[in-house]
């Protein structure tokens, strides 16, 4: 009789998980759980910092691993004075590279100082890993990073794919149409919410996703810019570009890239390709454009921090 | 005493899967665990905590749709016997479904590692199933090799309790 019960109790209580699930799921899907997610992976954050913090660093443990296989395969002192010397030689490249490192960043930061073109804010690529990337629907309607405001993170950042490299200097640095580049960046979106240690990137198919933009053409005689638009998201895989007048040239296959970086003249970043213009009624384009980037490939991004120049930002603080 | 030491793994099992994202299948530990959970508990609460860890998690990182905290608790309920009564290995006359009984764990692990990847999908349509046999030999494999194993592991910590009698009933110690 208590078995019966105790089973039937089971069975109330799977039933309750799958009426609760099937609601988690409509709220999910109308947007109701936008919120509560940054929260929710802010919780478990500090033991996910710390269990980061305990798992040694790949290259170290490749070379622990390829120690200790090359110690098993030999034996006697030879090979560990072998195993030694390896080690020694390797901290002698580690401590050169750390050095090499610090006076490229030292330079780097003296020739910005000196550039009188330089304008008063300075662009930063912060790093970030995709907690929710596996499992995401193609929209990318929740991508959480892996870095909040302990990261000096803020709202309305952009988070370029991380794969490629952001080239840290604009017009303003003297790069000029024409001029090749070998590297790009795709932007997937902006920083929408930003908690202590996560933030929630708005990406950019979502509705409500606005950036100014240029187009861009590759010809033979080398690149033009184009007319500047507005991208909006539309909610589907596709953005739109409002704003073209009827007298600028629009073609399919043409690069959207960044007008700014929310006001501030910066790197070009990559935001998709013109897939199809057509003319509307009132005399403007309706251009759509497939954003540059692949969802499934999405490990490692990183967010263009923008922020004053460490000069600037002392005096401002001192006149203060 | 059991709840709270079932509720630190079940957080433990999703800090280690967040922290190790890019490396580590997604339900890889967490699913052979919340298994294992609902296994030792037997009960109401297992099951309760067990498949809230697994709607938290889908909160977390969604996909299509949480089909393992919808359908796992089912399938837990139909094969897990209540606490009060004790897992019997060997008393009376061995059937088939007494004999398979330790497999009951990895079994219904690797129900929930398949649900999970059908839940993973970007949308649910007919398009689904053609591409399911294909998704499932690519992404199965990597998911099984990490869960599977624990899962066994875990199957053998639940039999070594029993064993030792350190695995409670509600009316007696086995």
């Amino acid at each position: 009789m208590r078995v019966d019960y105790n089973r039937h109790q089971m069975w109330f209580a799977a039933l309750g998980m799958f009426v609760l699930s099937l609601l988690v799921a409509i709220a999910d899907r109308t947007g109701y759980l936008s919120s509560m997610r940054p929260m929710l992976h802010d919780a478990f954050s500090p033991g996910r910092l710390v269990v980061i913090a305990m798992t040694p660093e790949p290259a170290q443990s490749a070379a622990v691993a390829s120690a200790v296989s090359s110690g098993s395969a030999r034996s006697g002192d030879q090979t560990t004075a072998r195993q030694l010397q390896l080690l020694r030689q390797l901290m002698i490249e580690n401590a050169r590279l750390r050095q090499d490192l610090k006076q490229s960043r030292t330079s780097d930061s003296i020739a910005q100082i000196e550039d009188p073109a330089e304008s008063f804010s300075v662009h930063a690529l912060i790093p970030a890993n995709v907690l929710s990337s596996s499992g995401m629907p193609d929209s990318l309607r929740d991508l959480i990073v892996s870095v909040g405001k302990s990261n000096g993170i803020t709202r309305s950042e952009l988070v370029v794919d991380g794969s490629g490299a952001v080239i840290d200097a604009g017009t303003d640095a003297g790069v000029a149409a024409g001029d090749r580049v070998l590297c790009g960046s795709s932007v997937i979106g902006r920083i929408e919410k930003t908690g202590r240690w996560v933030s929630l990137v708005q990406p950019v198919t979502s509705a409500n996703f606005h950036a100014q933009v240029q187009l861009l053409r590759v010809s033979e005689d080398g690149l033009h810019f184009g007319a500047i638009g507005m991208l909006e998201g539309t909610g589907s895989t596709e953005c739109r570009l409002v704003g073209i007048s009827y007298t600028d040239a629009v073609t399919v296959g043409d690069s959207v890239v960044s007008a700014d970086i929310n006001g501030v003249r910066g790197p070009r970043l990559f935001f998709g390709t013109v897939t199809s213009a057509a003319f509307l009624a009132g005399g403007q384009w309706d251009v759509r454009i497939q954003p540059g980037f692949t969802v499934s490939e999405l490990d490692h991004v990183g967010i263009v921090h923008t922020s004053l120049q460490p000069q600037i930002r002392e005096m401002v603080s001192t006149t203060r | 005493m059991t709840h709270l030491i079932a509720l630190v793994i079940l957080w433990l099992s999703i800090t280690i899967e967040l922290a190790w994202s890019g490396t580590m299948p997604q339900g890889a530990l967490l699913l052979p665990i919340v298994c294992g959970v609902m296994f030792w508990m037997r009960s109401v609460t297992g099951l309760l905590l067990a498949a809230s860890a697994l709607l938290i998690d889908w909160i977390a990182r969604p996909g299509f749709l949480p089909l393992c905290p919808m359908v796992l608790p089912v399938l837990a309920a139909s094969l897990i016997k209540p606490s009060s009564i004790p897992d019997d290995y060997n008393a009376g006359r061995r059937s088939t479904r007494k004999i398979l009984a330790p497999l009951h764990l990895p079994l219904l692990t690797l129900m929930a590692v398949i649900l999970q990847l059908i839940g993973q999908r970007n949308s649910f349509d007919l398009s689904i199933l053609r591409e399911l046999p294909s998704a499932l030999a690519t992404l199965l494999p990597a998911l099984l090799m990490i869960s599977l194993p624990v899962s066994a592991g875990i199957a053998m910590l639940i039999r070594l309790a029993d064993e030792l009698g350190l695995r409670r009933t509600n009316r007696q110690w086995i």
